[in-house]
């Protein structure tokens, strides 16, 4: 050791003295810490830390750490996207640890508008948002679903237990009575799905049950904004009448690689399912329903004669429901995604794998996605992009039948039979006898074998079909396969000055794949001739169908925004070209010798096979203009216009104009209103505004041209020996040419307050809006004595929707508990205003008539049930009942008079008559919601974070068809709800169900009130607890930013009056899951 | 300045790109659907051959099983006769249950209309075709006349169930034509009868065998007498009655078949008795009777439903259709007609389910059902002469060919008595006789309603012997038309629900 060593030290040490104090008198200094997340402690990355008043500034590592040289009397400013900004003296400290906290971000929030995008406090029109936070709280296979009661004036029904089902969406009720869904449109790309709007059934067939917006994957989604008003939505003039639903998916952001990773897995149940009569119970009641008809009572099926050889009233009670449901239906869905950026250039790929099986056995659902976007800038003036997406969908479709078709199988009848070859239970036994007439060289051979004698019912006259064993002799799926993409160049050529040009593509393909297996008949209700439609030695059927759409847009955009001082405007001129054809391919054929899955196809099998093409096409378009100015942040003017020409409508009816105006006042940008800022309001706003959209898809188009149809036949040429004759094509014209028929018009007026209230702790949004359709395009059932055959489009009535929509959040922390709350809720008063004539349409089940919202329930009002014969005897001194028989006996139902012959010109009569017939039908109920709600709660503490999310819907009925079947105690022998266990007998005189009697002849089960019900219902729609992984932790693995685990469990509760399964599903109910998930970032 | 020239030269030639995009454009909205439109069809012969087919192939719709043995509105026309009876609460036989909500009876008047409508579609077209498009000689009146036949029978089945059912006659192009009032009196029967008569003059006297089941002169012949008898028995009208035996003496070539039940038999259809018949046949790939003719060529329904009468399968657990007692009781054991129409022991009908061939699934038949006949002519021209005070011979061996032609080589039954001249006594035997020939062949119902509006009969719960004496509910004045379906009342202003629904 020298001796000059501890100098050394000692002069370090005076080093110390003096840095320290230095420091004290305002010197330099390092100054390090760690920036963590003030809800879970997580560590955030990329914090922005600044000294105060300079231009120092650094951002946080990956573990959130930072260093900083700064001196004592500085002030450090901690800011981050998402987050409140922090100021931290820096005084003596040299360790400095910042949590920050989530930002009351309603005034930064950046909200996708249509073609441009807009700061929230900037916004005019009626648009609701949300972010891929509250996407990811529901794992869903589509993304319209994640949207359930979460923004206001957005109804999104649960269409069903089946996981390619189509949510039915309203945007502030329902402005038409044909296609009433909005427009999607996908990262600027409007879509077409071919078939959609078509209400023939034929089309839907080819259109498949599979939800073509379950091709895009819900976790790339970076937001979902929802177009309401028409000053919001007229952009998309002809197609927007309905709401706009913009999807922008994620895209790369500047910045070093970032991988995410998210994980779920869970499982799925029906909470409940229908109680159903025993055998013993069931046997009794149609015993006594066909005793109670004195006509039928010798029609009693042989099965329900206890003296008979074929009774089966003592056999045992077979379960149908509980083998139908899916118990434990697999849930999965597993993505990762890589994003980053340059100077330059930014990119993002994502990929995505999920899988689901639905309510009802044998249905499932597979997802495969790819995404890709890269940005890249060239030189000073111009941007390029792409994005291109691909999805592929493998979709079961091989549930057998519904939960209501298992209820209603006998009870006596079985499902599983271990001596048949199959190992199910028949349902029907037929005997073949060679047909003589079977000739190989006629164009058509006709069966090699016919029945001999009719197949016979196993299990009585209601013998169901076997549908389980479907699952072994048929199957049917579709896959799908769409790729989705668009490119684009910008030019700025001059700042503020941006024109661009894209060029967008959605194609989709979609295959069914359809088996059906001919030895299969035996468990059919309805069975075919397995020896028909081949030469006698096949084993099945098999045929392929491909469905196309290609939707192909390009548009060119000219942007230019520029402030001067206090004023900014924007202008945006645009023009767009779209073409979608929609072709299909069918082939089938008759002719397959094996089993073998591998060894299905369709060969050249004449005269078994048959084939059909079709196409239909359509184009479409626009031109938009949009001014926007705004003086100092305190007032706003939008103007939009757009025309629109669609190939839909006759030359003269083609091109419409749509314009639209939007103001809104910033009522706390006043220098007035600045006393009053930071006590209770911080934020204030109100917007107003006057639109017109058009809806073009309530028509298939061509209605000008009057299409020829070839499908009907006649056969010739018969006798002398040939029963048959020749089958010749015929055509007919099922309608007319309409020349006049045009848009349907939307006009709305919107009146909003935004608010932020509280010290940014309270958000509030009120808004009232009027919607008005003109000219709605009905697809009309014109009289039938017009002999029009398919229903022709008019443009034929008006309709009404109006209401307010409130969306209300609270959001506060106290000490280590954060706590947010928020609500929405949207009233729908909706009427049809004017009906072409004055002529209502539509039946019982959906009625559309001036004054009453549109399909309205429309039949008999129950009066109650006769308990004597005296009281039937006093009714039928006064009243006659012309729909049944009116040969009343105790316990059938008597109904209500409310009307009489309408006067000639009118259709109705309020003035009672005595007689009860179709004159006496009325308003029953209503089936468009009259308010839904959402309601969130959600809580963080320390690491830990809770959501809980309520959804409803009030005010509404329905006609609850599962128990008209499952209480109609007059049918054959279709098992029937336990409820009837209190059915009307003399023993047990109930006020409110009738007798069970065969045929009915009182016409108990009228359409009418006593099937009516409230379906309004509040559901637990979901409750998630998520533990986020303390940073320490993760800051040990250098890898991991950020580890959060997650349980989920979805349709926990609901609670409703609603007399079935489900309010909005009784036939494939919604599923009960629950999840587990994992969410990290690298 | 620079800048400014630069903005300039830029903003000018995007303005032109932009009108460049847009200007080609335009012409793209004018696109084609992907199959054929009415402005370009109709420019053949085959065509309107085509659309010929499409009239006939309407037909379908009143025989097919209609997917359901509840809609099937076979039973509107058949079922309220005295010649048939069920079990099961029918509304077509009990009558009181009988109301415009009926399902069947919305679907018989709607399919009534649309074969209507697409007669009058050929009508136009025919009217505006333009000369060189038909090529084949006198197939332009061919088709003429089969669209005014097949119209015609559209107003006879509308007359005959609902009576006051609208008038149409033009096809109809706008909305203005959709709401017609209700015709009155035979109005309908008059249209028909003018379009007979027209028909008669332009149709040809027989097809080739490959046509065989088209209409032909005689059809229209026989059916225009046929409606003659109808609006003479309700109008009580001479001249009618005459006209009938005119139109019946110009058919020519049709003769009764010696064997009774060819007429029932699938392998013996358009035979020499035949004036019209329904084609039934196997629609070439697969015969699916849950699916319409109109859905499909390759298995659209082309069959007919005989199951009420077999107990098919397809039933379903509803009561099959049985012979009345009274039906049974008037033949003499003797009579071949007998056993040929029905088991006199269950009451189970043959006609048309002994003979039968079944389409491919076995749910439905292939055996054409007999519209009109040569025996039901020569009964209808026999009362026309009894009615119209022609001679009493006359109308007696009418009746005694039928009853020669039913014995066959057999004794029974025997020919009546020609010396016979008390015309109530004579009526009596024509309309005895026409139970009998025509039992169970849809005919019943519409004889009984004229009988009764011309006040010959009078028709109470007692005349139909049903099986279901207890329960039938029939008032006269209310059944003898059945309800204007609903779905034309809830959306025609015009038009007035008939008397007593």
């Amino acid at each position: 050791m020298e001796p000059n060593q501890p100098s050394m030290k000692k002069y370090l040490l005076l080093g110390c003295c003096l840095f320290l104090t230095a420091t004290l008198y305002g010197q330099q200094r390092a100054v390090t810490g760690k920036v963590t997340d003030g809800s879970d402690g997580s560590s955030l990355p990329g914090v922005s830390v600044l000294v105060k008043g300079t231009t120092r500034g650094t951002a946080t590592d990956a573990t959130g750490g930072y260093s900083i040289e700064a001196a004592s009397g500085d002030v450090l400013i901690f800011s981050f996207i998402g987050f409140e900004t922090q100021e931290v003296e820096v005084g003596e400290r040299t360790t400095i640890n910042v949590a920050l906290s989530t930002s009351v971000r309603q005034l930064g929030e950046i909200v996708v508008i249509g073609y441009g995008e807009r700061e929230k406090k900037d916004l005019t029109g009626a648009i609701s948002t949300m972010d891929s936070d509250e996407i990811t709280k529901t794992v869903n296979m589509t993304p319209e679903l994640a949207m359930q009661g979460r923004m206001a004036g957005v109804f999104v029904g649960t269409p069903s237990g089946n996981p390619f089902d189509r949510p039915n969406i309203q945007i502030r009720g329902v402005a038409t009575w044909g296609y009433s869904q909005p427009l999607y449109v996908i990262d600027g790309i409007p879509i077409i799905e071919g078939g959609a709007a078509s209400s023939w059934a034929g089309h839907q067939d080819i259109r498949s049950p599979v939800n073509i917006m379950a091709t895009i994957n819900p976790n790339d989604i970076e937001s979902i904004s929802v177009l309401k008003d028409a000053s919001a939505a007229a952009i998309y003039g002809v197609r927007a009448s309905n709401g706009v639903i913009l999807i922008t998916t994620k895209r790369g952001k500047k910045g070093a690689p970032k991988i995410e990773f998210n994980a779920q897995r869970g499982f799925q149940n029906v909470p409940k399912q229908y109680d159903v009569l025993n055998t013993a119970d069931y046997t009794a009641l149609y015993q006594e329903a066909y005793a109670n008809n004195p006509d039928e009572a010798a029609n009693l099926p042989a099965e329900f004669k206890p003296s008979d050889p074929a009774y089966l009233g003592n056999s045992q009670t077979y379960d149908w429901q509980s083998p139908l449901l899916n118990k434990g239906a697999i849930i999965e869905d597993y993505s990762v995604r890589v994003s980053g950026g340059g100077d330059n250039t930014n990119y993002f790929i994502s990929g995505g794998y999920g899988r689901t099986q639905g309510s009802i056995i044998a249905n499932y659902l597979e997802r495969l996605t790819l995404a890709s976007n890269v940005t890249s800038k060239i030189g000073k003036y111009i941007e390029a992009g792409m994005n291109v997406r691909l999805g592929y969908n493998n979709a079961v479709d091989n549930a057998p039948g519904d939960l209501t078709y298992a209820a209603e199988a006998p009870p006596w009848q079985p499902i599983y039979d271990a001596n048949d070859v199959s190992g199910y239970a028949p349902s029907v036994v037929a005997q073949f006898v060679e047909n003589p007439d079977f000739d190989l060289d006629l164009v058509n051979p006709g069966p090699r074998y016919n029945f001999d004698g009719d197949p016979q019912f196993l299990w009585g006259p209601a013998t169901r079909s076997n549908i389980f064993a479907s699952l072994k002799y048929g199957d049917r799926r579709f896959n799908l396969f769409r790729t989705f993409g668009n490119i684009y160049l910008q030019i700025e050529p001059i700042k503020g000055l941006k024109i661009k040009g894209s060029i967008n593509g959605d194609y989709y393909f979609n295959l069914r794949k359809d088996w059906g297996e001919y030895a299969g008949y035996r468990f059919s209700q309805t069975p075919g001739n397995p020896y028909s439609g081949h030469d006698g030695t096949a084993k099945g059927s098999y045929g392929e169908r491909q469905s196309r759409n290609l939707n192909l847009m390009s548009d060119i955009t000219i942007n230019y925004n520029k402030s001067f001082g206090d004023h900014s405007i924007d202008v945006l001129l645009s023009a767009m070209s779209q073409e979608t054809t929609w072709k299909y391919t069918d082939a089938r054929t008759g002719q397959v010798d094996y089993t073998d899955p591998d060894l299905r196809y369709v060969g050249n099998n004449p005269p078994f096979n048959g084939t059909f093409t079709g196409k239909i096409p359509q184009a479409l378009q626009g031109y938009l203009a949009r001014a926007s100015y705004k003086y100092k942040d305190r007032y706003y003017l939008d103007a939009t216009i757009r025309r629109d020409g669609a190939s839909a409508f006759a030359p003269d009816f083609r091109w419409g104009t749509f314009p639209s105006f939007a103001a809104a006042w910033r009522i706390s940008g006043e220098d007035f209103f600045e006393p009053l800022k930071g006590n209770i309001i911080d934020d204030l706003k109100i917007r107003g505004g006057w639109g017109e959209l058009g809806n073009k898809e309530t028509t298939q188009g061509f209605a000008y041209l009057s299409s020829v149809e070839g499908q009907p036949d006649y056969a010739l040429g018969s006798g002398n020996g040939n029963p048959y004759g020749t089958q010749l094509g015929g055509v007919r014209l099922p309608n007319f040419p309409n020349f006049e028929l045009s848009w349907e018009r939307v006009q709305t007026t919107n009146i909003g307050f935004d608010a932020i209230l509280f010290k940014n702790h309270v958000t509030f949004t009120a808004e009232y809006y009027n919607r008005y359709t003109k000219g709605i395009i009905q697809s009309v059932s014109l009289p039938p004595n017009s002999g029009i055959e398919s229903s022709t489009d008019l443009n034929i009535g008006n309709v009404k929707n109006n209401g307010v929509e409130i969306q209300l959040g609270y959001n506060n922390t106290f000490g280590k508990i954060g706590f947010n709350v928020s609500g929405n809720i949207t009233t729908v008063k909706n009427r049809v205003e004017t009906m072409f004539r004055g002529t209502p349409i539509g039946g019982s089940y959906g009625r559309i008539q001036e004054g009453y919202p549109i399909g309205y329930l429309w039949g008999y009002r129950v009066g109650g049930v006769f308990q004597s014969a005296a009281e039937i005897a006093s009714w039928k001194a006064v009243n006659e009942d012309r729909i049944g028989t009116n040969d009343q006996q105790p316990g059938d139902m008597y109904f209500a008079d409310l009307g009489s012959t309408p006067e000639p010109g009118q259709f109705s009569n309020p003035t009672p008559d005595n007689i009860i017939n179709s004159n006496d039908r009325t308003y029953l109920g209503k089936t468009i919601a009259g308010f839904y709600y959402g309601l969130n709660l959600g809580g963080t503490y320390q690491n830990f974070d809770l959501s809980i999310f309520f959804q409803g819907v009030g005010d509404i009925q329905k006609y609850n068809d599962a128990r008209a079947g499952g209480e109609a105690m007059s049918s054959n022998g279709v098992n029937q709800w336990a409820s009837t266990l209190g059915r009307w007998t003399t023993e047990n005189p109930s006020p409110t169900m009738p007798r069970a009697v065969r045929s009915d002849p009182n016409e108990n089960n009228r359409f009418s009130s006593r099937f009516v019900e409230n379906a309004s219902f509040m559901r637990l729609k979901n409750v998630q607890l998520g533990y986020s992984l303390p940073s320490s932790l993760l800051a040990k693995t250098k890898a991991v930013q950020q580890l959060r685990v997650f349980v989920s469990g979805t349709n926990l509760a609901t609670f409703t009056s609603w007399k079935g399964i489900d309010p909005e599903n009784d036939f494939v109910p919604p599923l009960r899951q629950f999840l587990f998930g994992i969410n990290a970032t690298f | 300045m620079k800048t400014t020239m630069n903005t300039k030269r830029i903003l000018t030639l995007l303005l032109f790109s932009l009108l460049a995009f847009n200007s080609c454009d335009e012409s793209k909205l004018d696109i084609q659907p992907g199959g054929p439109t009415e402005d370009s069809y109709f420019s053949s012969e085959i065509e309107f051959t085509r659309a010929v087919y499409g009239i006939y192939a309407k037909l379908s719709d009143f025989y097919w099983y209609n997917a359901d043995q509840n809609e099937c509105v076979i039973p509107v026309v058949y079922l309220p006769g005295d010649d048939i009876t069920t079990s099961g609460q029918d509304e077509f036989e009990i009558f009181s249950n009988l109301n415009p909500s009926s399902s069947r009876i919305s679907y018989f008047y709607r399919v009534a209309y649309q074969l209507i409508a697409r007669a009058n579609v050929v009508l136009q077209k025919i009217d505006a075709v333009e000369d060189g498009i038909y090529v084949t000689p006198g197939m332009k009146d061919y088709h003429h006349g089969e669209a005014l036949f097949l119209r015609a029978f559209g107003y006879y089945q509308l007359w005959n169930v609902f009576g006051t059912a609208p008038l149409v006659t033009e096809r109809v192009l706008s909305l203005d034509q959709t709401t017609p009032s209700n015709s009155s009196g035979t109005q309908l029967l008059d249209q028909a009868i003018i379009d007979l008569t027209e028909a008669a003059t332009l149709l040809p006297a027989t097809w080739d065998n490959s046509n065989r089941g088209r209409v032909t002169k005689n059809s229209a012949n026989g059916m225009l007498g046929k409606c003659l008898v109808f609006r003479a028995t309700v109008a009580g009208n001479n001249a009618d009655y005459q006209a009938a035996v005119t139109a019946f003496n110009n058919i020519t070539g049709i003769s009764l078949v010696p064997a009774y039940d060819d007429n029932f038999a699938a392998d013996t259809e358009n035979n020499a008795e035949s004036l019209f018949e329904y084609q039934a046949t196997q629609a070439f790939a697969f015969d699916n009777v849950w699916l319409s003719n109109d859905f499909d060529n390759a298995i659209g329904s082309m069959s007919v439903f005989w199951g009420y009468y077999s107990d098919a399968w397809n039933l379903f657990g509803k009561a099959k259709f049985t012979a009345t007692q009274k039906l049974v009781d008037l033949f003499d054991p003797a009579d071949p007609r007998l056993d040929l129409s029905l088991d006199a022991s269950t009451k189970d009908f043959k006609k048309y389910v002994t003979r039968d061939v079944l389409n491919q699934p076995g749910a439905a038949s292939v055996n054409n059902p007999r519209i009109l006949r040569y025996a039901d002519v020569l009964l209808l021209k026999a009362e026309a002469l009894n009615e119209s005070g022609g001679s009493t011979t006359d109308a007696i061996n009418l009746i005694n060919q039928v009853r020669a032609r039913a014995r066959g080589a057999g004794a029974s039954p025997a020919d009546l008595s020609t010396g016979q001249t008390d015309r109530n006594v004579i009526r009596q035997w024509i309309m005895d006789e026409r139970l009998m020939e025509l039992a169970g062949e849809g005919q019943r119902w519409f004889d009984l309603r004229r009988w009764h509006m011309g006040g010959m009969i009078t028709l109470n719960n007692a005349f139909f012997s049903s099986d279901l004496p207890g329960t039938i509910g029939f008032v006269p004045d209310r059944h003898i038309n059945f309800p204007i379906p609903t779905s034309e009342t809830d959306v025609n202003p015009n038009i007035v629900q008939n008397n007593g629904y």
